[in-house]
């Protein structure tokens, strides 16, 4: 068997997200295929949990964003973040209080990515509405999904571990390559 | 839909039917608790690895109901038309845990039968079907042979890679069956008939069975680490061995019984590969095999005359297995239809488009596949391995 995989070219380049329906992130297959379908509000599941997903980049880029969504009520705070695999902070937004809107950006400090695979991490410090997908049980543990508890704000480490939750939430990094 | 254009160049944490770069992802289908489509099915997917990765865990995700069936997952290459050698094989694991959950196995030995056969026409040899061994696995061909007493030691196994003798037992009245376990470690591939020989020495009939192991540490006496043997008359047919030197290493049994088939009940948590054998002289042999370690190896039959050979096979350990990259097929088996699975059903139509397989296999996952058919009947279990080993 010869197998000639694809030569990588630049492609992130520009605006790009990192979010659960981008192809880039370990549960965009699933988002976009079989359990796809528009975000809807749904309450946080537990006070001060951290959810996470995995995203790899594929060349060197910048996220100079990051983002999310709520449901009508405002109320609240959260905090997002990347981690590498090992759990360790990479960089976080820090609290922010939750604001009542379809989509909230929330800048920081640019963040140079090197190609690699990270976990992207939103807490929240309440059961406050975000907006995200509702999951078939199983189906985000299988996705490569975590969590961890009594992780607001995000910590310094992320002790990841199984997730039993069926809320993948709305939230990612907006991407560029132009200063790089 | 988003539509892009390079492939991820990194496998996800979580390699399953879904993901980036294989067939399932676009079937829009949803994924449900239900259960086996049919007992001893396996199911084939078609998936791409973008880059050299690892299996740190072979995983699949239970449904409402977890327990009785055994179920086995692995990894194969890609041929001509759909999935041929394993690449990998997870150890069979009995369905656990908590609902709606993954279960996770870690690397082992896993295990399965390559064909069996028997002869009543007396002999000095008996010729085995044409069979492909592959370089590099495991083989051990276990035979019960019969003689009005004292049935004889195979002198050898010919044709083939060289194979030695493991264990051996004469039992019955006037040792008129012998069962015997020998080892084989092909260092090329191999295609062809196996020729069991007695030398000069006629028996009445013979009846055998040829497993295969993967990962399997072979470096020493083939992965043999040691044997046992037993015989009576009675109920219980037993072989004992001594303590495992590693919680890691397997066990494989081999019975022998002065009945006719089928005679045997395999004990708890062992897959039986076999019980077959022929009527004149009454004789049956069965093999059994867990992934793990088991010092009484058991099999219990209606009162009669047995023999028992047993040996430990030793493991390459739990730790990772090396992908590179390339097309493969991910394997799910499961040897009932309790259990139930995450699984996507789509219409037949577009089974047949995401290329997914079928095979009926009773021995857990085949050393060789050989689906028999596409598409319809065919499901997409949420299975695979992680490439990392925690959470």
């Amino acid at each position: 068997m010869t197998y000639a995989p694809a030569t990588p070219r630049e492609t992130q380049t520009h605006k790009f997200a990192i979010a659960p329906w981008s192809m880039t992130t370990d549960v965009g297959p699933f988002v976009q295929a079989a359990g796809g379908g528009a975000p809807a509000s749904a309450a946080w599941p537990l006070a001060n949990l951290a959810l996470g997903y995995v995203f790899q980049v594929n060349e060197r880029c910048i996220a100079y964003a990051a983002f999310y969504a709520t449901g009508v009520t405002a109320g609240g705070n959260l905090d997002i973040g990347i981690y590498d695999l090992a759990g360790t902070k990479i960089q976080t937004t820090g609290t922010q209080a939750r604001v009542a809107s379809a989509h909230t950006n929330i800048d920081w400090t640019d963040l140079t990515l090197d190609p690699g695979q990270y976990y992207a991490m939103m807490s929240a410090d309440g059961t406050n509405n975000y907006t995200g997908w509702a999951m078939t049980a199983g189906m985000n543990e299988a996705m490569g999904c975590v969590e961890m508890a009594s992780a607001f704000v995000l910590p310094a480490t992320v002790t990841y571990a199984r997730t039993t939750r069926t809320l993948l939430p709305y939230f990612g990094f907006a991407l560029n390559s132009s200063s790089i | 839909m988003l539509t892009h254009t390079v492939p991820n160049y990194k496998a996800p944490m979580f390699v399953n039917p879904l993901a980036d770069g294989s067939y399932g992802w676009n079937m829009r289908a949803s994924f449900a608790s239900a259960t086996w489509g049919a007992v001893s099915r396996a199911n084939f997917v078609p998936i791409v690895i973008p880059s050299t990765t690892q299996i740190a865990r072979w995983f699949w995700l239970n449904g409402a109901t977890v327990g009785t069936n055994l179920v086995q997952g692995g990894l194969y290459v890609d041929g001509d038309a759909g999935p041929v050698e394993a690449f990998a094989l997870s150890p069979f694991a009995l369905s656990a845990g908590t609902a709606n959950l993954c279960q996770f196995v870690n690397p082992g030995v896993s295990g399965g039968l390559v064909i069996s056969g028997n002869s009543t026409t007396d002999g000095t040899t008996f010729t085995t079907a044409s069979v492909t061994l592959k370089a590099g696995t495991l083989y051990l061909l276990s035979v019960t042979n019969s003689k009005a007493s004292a049935a004889d030691v195979i002198s050898s196994i010919d044709n083939g890679p060289t194979f030695t003798s493991r264990s051996s037992i004469a039992w019955d009245t006037s040792t008129a069956h012998r069962t015997s376990i020998w080892s084989a470690v092909p260092t090329v591939d191999y295609t062809g008939t196996l020729v069991i020989n007695f030398g000069a020495n006629t028996q009445t009939g013979a009846v055998w069975s040829l497993s295969a192991f993967m990962g399997v540490d072979t470096a020493t006496n083939h992965g043999i680490v040691q044997n046992a043997t037993g015989s009576g008359n009675s109920a219980t047919a037993l072989a004992t061995l001594a303590a495992f030197g590693s919680a890691n290493n397997a066990t494989f049994g081999a019975f022998g019984a002065a009945a006719t088939a089928p005679v045997f009940t395999p004990e708890a948590g062992y897959l039986e590969f076999d019980d077959a054998g022929y009527i004149t002289p009454s004789t049956t042999q069965a093999t059994v095999f867990r992934p793990d370690n088991d010092t009484t190896v058991t099999e219990t039959l209606t009162s009669g005359q047995w023999g028992a050979a047993a040996v430990e096979i030793k493991s390459l350990g739990t730790g990772p297995i090396v992908v590179p990259p390339g097309r493969y097929w991910i394997a799910l088996w499961c040897n009932g239809t309790t259990a139930t699975f995450f699984r996507s059903a789509p219409s037949t139509t577009f089974s047949r488009d995401r290329l997914g397989y079928f095979q009926n296999s009773v021995n857990g996952l085949p050393r060789t596949a050989g689906p028999f058919a596409a598409g319809g009947g065919a499901v997409i279990p949420m299975s695979g391995f992680t490439t990392i080993s925690s959470p």
